[in-house]
């Protein structure tokens, strides 16, 4: 009898620890959604900030996060798509792909300021872009990468190798079967990797500390060369750096939530896309 | 013609994308080390000035240590470095205005260089600390000392990072180091025995239904920015902490591990239950067979079975917390100092680098310190990803 | 000792055991036959309650050990499966040693004695007819036997925890001649002490071990009866037809 109770106590404790996460989980969700809806208002979104950050909006900071998912992402997308195409299509089964996927998981497990600290050496002083969009879109576009290149070769791989035969069997040279047949049918997955990266890069704010975010910018940037604020340095400043922080905080919590949004819309939306896509795979 | 040609570069171009993350982790190690290299080229006082003393002075060369402590007035005799029994007089440039008012000193302060020498050929055992711009008039009464270059040994075993003092600023890791541990191991001993209880309930115990979903509450968990984390840990946790133990501030490395180890908790969980759920059902069956419970199956059973799933995950779990930089930025108070309590201020070596690049002069000898700091980080995060890598491919049997 | 009572069991709405009802005595050796998916393993499964393990199963009617229902409320779970060992199709030793293997059931039913386990330990690897070859290795791992000393290792791990029924399913369908017959030899060895079920798909060896073979088609027992009487004068003509080989 005694294993018994050992056995309910030990799954009593697990119950009570999942429970806890998901508490986890609702406590900070609910409690950055109650005071950061307060704040949250069309003028708070599509405007300024104004009297040393303690009022007005974060349109601004929207704007540049923006910014920098696009030009992230051109710079990944084409980067990273190529890079599965080679490693599923072209590289075979040997040692190349092992160590292309090593160093892929390596890039992965770089922390991000170390990330930030590259940009800054290289784009920002050495190419000598300065803090500008455009660094910040290549150190996050590299950030980026390994999410990339991940999804796509799952994509590229999960098209059935009947797609390719037949294609083959037409004729086809083997850049066009990729062109013609392996990418279009791979795209839907590939698009879920890429929005899950969007996620990524709009919450990123170590790789942009020193390549891109201002504190404040009176207007908005216009070009890559100019620097832009951003999301979550805007958060990380309202937080702990603002002129009045204790003034600023209510602002501090709608960027939070604002951003908090973003990022789970993202996430949420390469989740909802990829269970679809599953489940019309096993239809087929 | 046209067409052939085009294959082939575009297939070159594949190639040459196939190697991108090779290429980029080359180029970021590249670019690091030749940053962060320079710092051991870079004399132990700030960059610019110089230390001056009277030409009898047996004293040729100091140590960035030995310097940064005759100014702090811990050092106060010449004997303790090797000089006479003499007592050591301090002389900083600003105690020439006490002395000669702007005209004597002339516009644009050209008599400035002499009367500097005047004043150190004047004192036997003075030290004067001077900017280059006005580096004395060389006579025979003075002499420049010489300054070491900071060594390994002064960056990896300085247990002082002051990167501004003046004149001698002092890199050592070592607080930094002991914090960055400190608060990724506390956060994983908070997290393992949550993460695997979690991994247990969700592998072993909830059915298809709940599993459903709890997997993406978890996932959305590890989608939060770290900086939203941060300010959490801000206004909600360190106000508890502080409360809660009765502290003087709420910011301290206890907090850190606390938001750290929520962070880590979803990787943590989703590995571990990856692992267990590749238990073999034949390996359950055969335990529940001899009647053990189902808790005994588990823990003798299905836990080391997926041993190596589980140590992979916890040494993913640190190398991920060692490299967290903003949540542990806003909350661990940033006192760079040797931790000595988990209630205590400690700042990690992310956080260094974020909080000081900004301030850090391009190219000066603070800048190179935080990138060799940024390769220390990079090369601890690679070490840990590939024994994570190894141990996970290993049997355990 | 085994008794069932108009069984049916489902795997959802799959009926997978139809109305079965038979007894099985004290120390003899029943044998379970029948084409591939007839239903032997999960009817089998029923004596130790294996099948509970999967979800959304339903079973119907009764089935008594030592005249009790095992499906009653009442019942451990834990100390029937310790009454009712079983040996599986692939030999499944744990990731341990071969000591440890044969100790884990005496560890988790809460014996401390190490004495005691270790005699235990010998007395089952004797009974399983495997200590002469392992007794100067105990401590290494049980991977590095072969397939039949695994599958032996597996049989004394069951006699160690002295259950009085021995499930056995496909006991020798992954090995080799040689292995198959010493593990035929041991089943006769252990009847004197224990009531045995063998499944196999090996129509000799159903003969060569069991005293009473039941052949079960589609989920349904077609015929139970003595094995001799079962080879020579089945009383239904599919038996004859399965027993001779005339069968898909
Ligand atoms: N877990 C399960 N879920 C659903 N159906 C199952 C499950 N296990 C077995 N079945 C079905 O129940 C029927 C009986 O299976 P069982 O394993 O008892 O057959 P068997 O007689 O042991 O066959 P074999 O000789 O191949 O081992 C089969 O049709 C099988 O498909
Ligand atoms: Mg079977």
């Amino acid at each position: 009898m005694n294993k018994k109770i050992k056995q309910n106590i030990a799954f009593f404790v697990f119950r009570l620890f999942s429970l806890l996460i998901v508490g986890v989980l609702i406590s900070i969700l609910g409690f950055i959604a109650i005071n950061g809806i307060q704040v949250i208002d069309w003028e708070f979104l599509t405007t300024a900030p104004k009297e040393g950050m303690t009022e007005g909006g974060i349109f601004p900071a929207i704007v540049g996060t923006f910014y920098l998912v696009v030009g992230s992402l051109i710079f990944a997308v084409p980067l990273g798509v190529m890079s599965a195409i080679y490693t599923v299509e072209y590289a075979g089964n040997g040692r190349i792909v092992r160590f292309i996927r090593m160093m892929t998981n390596n890039l992965a497990s770089i922390p991000s300021i170390v990330f930030g600290l590259f940009g800054m050496a290289l784009f920002v002083n050495k190419l000598g872009f300065g803090d500008s969009i455009i660094a910040g879109s290549l150190t996050l576009g590299l950030l980026t990468l390994p999410i990339i290149i991940r999804t796509s070769e799952e994509a590229l791989k999960a098209v059935p190798e009947s797609y390719r035969t037949g294609s083959y069997a037409l004729g086809a040279g083997k850049l066009q079967t990729i062109r013609k047949v392996i990418l279009p049918s791979a795209m839907p997955n590939i698009l879920t990797g890429i929005i899950l990266s969007v996620g990524r890069v709009s919450g990123e704010t170590a790789p942009i500390l020193f390549t891109v975010a201002a504190y404040f910018l009176p207007s908005l940037p216009d070009s890559i060369f100019s620097q832009a604020m951003a999301l979550p340095y805007h958060l990380y400043v309202l937080a702990t750096s603002g002129t009045d922080v204790e003034a600023s905080r209510p602002i501090a919590y709608g960027t939070a939530l604002v951003l908090i949004m973003i990022v789970l819309f993202f996430n949420l939306l390469a989740a909802f896309l990829r269970q679809r896509l599953n489940k019309k795979l096993k239809q087929h | 013609m046209i067409k052939k040609i085009s294959n082939i570069v575009i297939k070159q171009l594949l190639t040459v994308s196939g190697a991108i993350t090779g290429i980029a982790i080359l180029f970021i190690s590249i670019f690091l080390f030749k940053e962060g290299i320079g710092f051991f080229n870079s004399p132990a006082v700030e960059k610019g000035y110089s230390l001056y003393v009277h030409a009898s002075n047996p004293i040729n060369e100091l140590s960035s240590k030995e310097i940064k402590e005759i100014f702090d007035s811990e050092i106060t005799n010449w004997k303790t470095v090797g000089g006479n029994d003499e007592a050591i007089k301090i002389f900083r440039i600003d105690e020439i205005f006490q002395k000669y008012s702007e005209e004597e000193l002339g516009k644009d302060y050209q008599l400035l260089p002499e009367k500097l020498g005047e004043e150190i050929k004047s004192d036997k055992n003075i030290i004067a600390y001077i900017p280059q711009k006005y580096a004395p008039t060389l006579t025979k009464g003075i002499k420049v000392l010489h300054i070491k270059h900071l060594t390994l040994s002064d960056f990896f075993l300085g247990k002082e990072w002051l990167p501004t003092a003046t004149p001698s600023p002092l890199f050592g890791v070592m607080p930094l180091f002991l914090g960055t541990l400190l608060v990724s191991i506390l956060a994983i001993i908070f997290a393992l025995p949550l993460g695997l209880g979690v991994a247990i309930y969700l592998s072993e115990l909830a059915n298809e239904k709940i599993r459903k979903l709890l997997k993406p509450i978890i996932e959305l968990l590890s989608g939060i920015p770290s900086v939203v984390y941060g300010f959490f840990g801000l206004v909600v946790l360190s106000p508890l902490v502080q409360k809660t133990f009765h502290l003087s501030v709420g910011e301290t490395a206890l907090t850190g591990s606390l938001i750290l180890a929520i962070m880590a908790l979803p990787t943590i969980i989703s590995v571990a239950e990856d692992a267990m759920r590749n238990t073999p059902r034949a390996m359950r069956e055969a335990s529940l067979a001899l009647g053990a419970t189902q808790w005994q199956t588990i823990y003798k059973v299905v836990i080391p079975y997926a041993k190596s799933g589980i140590s992979a995950a916890v040494v993913l779990g640190i190398g991920r917390a060692i490299g967290e930089t903003m949540a542990v930025l806003m909350v661990t108070g940033n006192a760079a100092v040797m931790p000595t309590s988990i209630f205590n201020s400690v700042r990690t070596i992310p956080a260094t680098i974020a909080a000081e690049l900004g301030e850090a002069p391009a190219g000066g000898t603070h800048y190179q310190a935080l990138f060799l700091l940024g390769c220390v980080l990079f090369l601890i995060t690679m070490v840990f990803s590939i024994i994570a890598e190894i141990i996970s491919k290993k049997k355990n049997y | 000792m085994i008794e069932t009572k108009n069984i049916n069991f489902y795997y959802g709405d799959f009926h997978a055991i139809k109305n079965i009802s038979m007894k099985m005595e004290p120390n003899t050796v029943t044998a379970f036959i029948g084409p591939s998916g007839c239903g032997k393993s999960t009817f089998l499964r029923l004596f130790n309650r294996m099948n509970d393990l999967i979800n959304n199963t339903r079973l119907e009617g009764e089935c008594l050990i030592k005249s009790k229902n095992i499906y009653d409320k009442s019942i451990d779970v834990d100390e029937l499966r310790k009454d009712v060992g079983m040996v599986f199709q692939k030999p499944n030793p744990f990731p341990k040693s071969i000591f440890e293997n044969v100790a884990y059931g005496l560890k988790v039913n809460g014996v401390k004695d190490k004495k005691f386990i270790a005699q235990k330990v010998e007395e089952s690897l004797m009974a399983a007819a495997l200590w002469d070859e392992v007794k100067d290795k105990l401590h290494k791992s049980a991977f590095e036997l072969s397939g039949g000393q695994q599958q032996r290792l597996c049989i004394a791990r069951a006699l160690a925890v002295a259950p009085s029924v021995l499930l056995m399913d496909e006991p020798a369908s992954a090995l080799d001649p040689i292995s198959t017959s010493k593990i035929e030899e041991l089943i006769h060895q252990l009847k004197s002490n224990y009531t045995i079920v063998i499944v196999t798909h090996n129509m000799q060896q159903a003969a060569r071990v069991s005293d009473k073979t039941g052949f079960f088609m589609m989920g349904e027992l077609v015929e139970y009866s003595d094995t001799k009487k079962m080879f020579l004068n089945p009383d239904k003509e599919t038996t004859q037809n399965y027993i001779t080989g005339r069968f898909g």
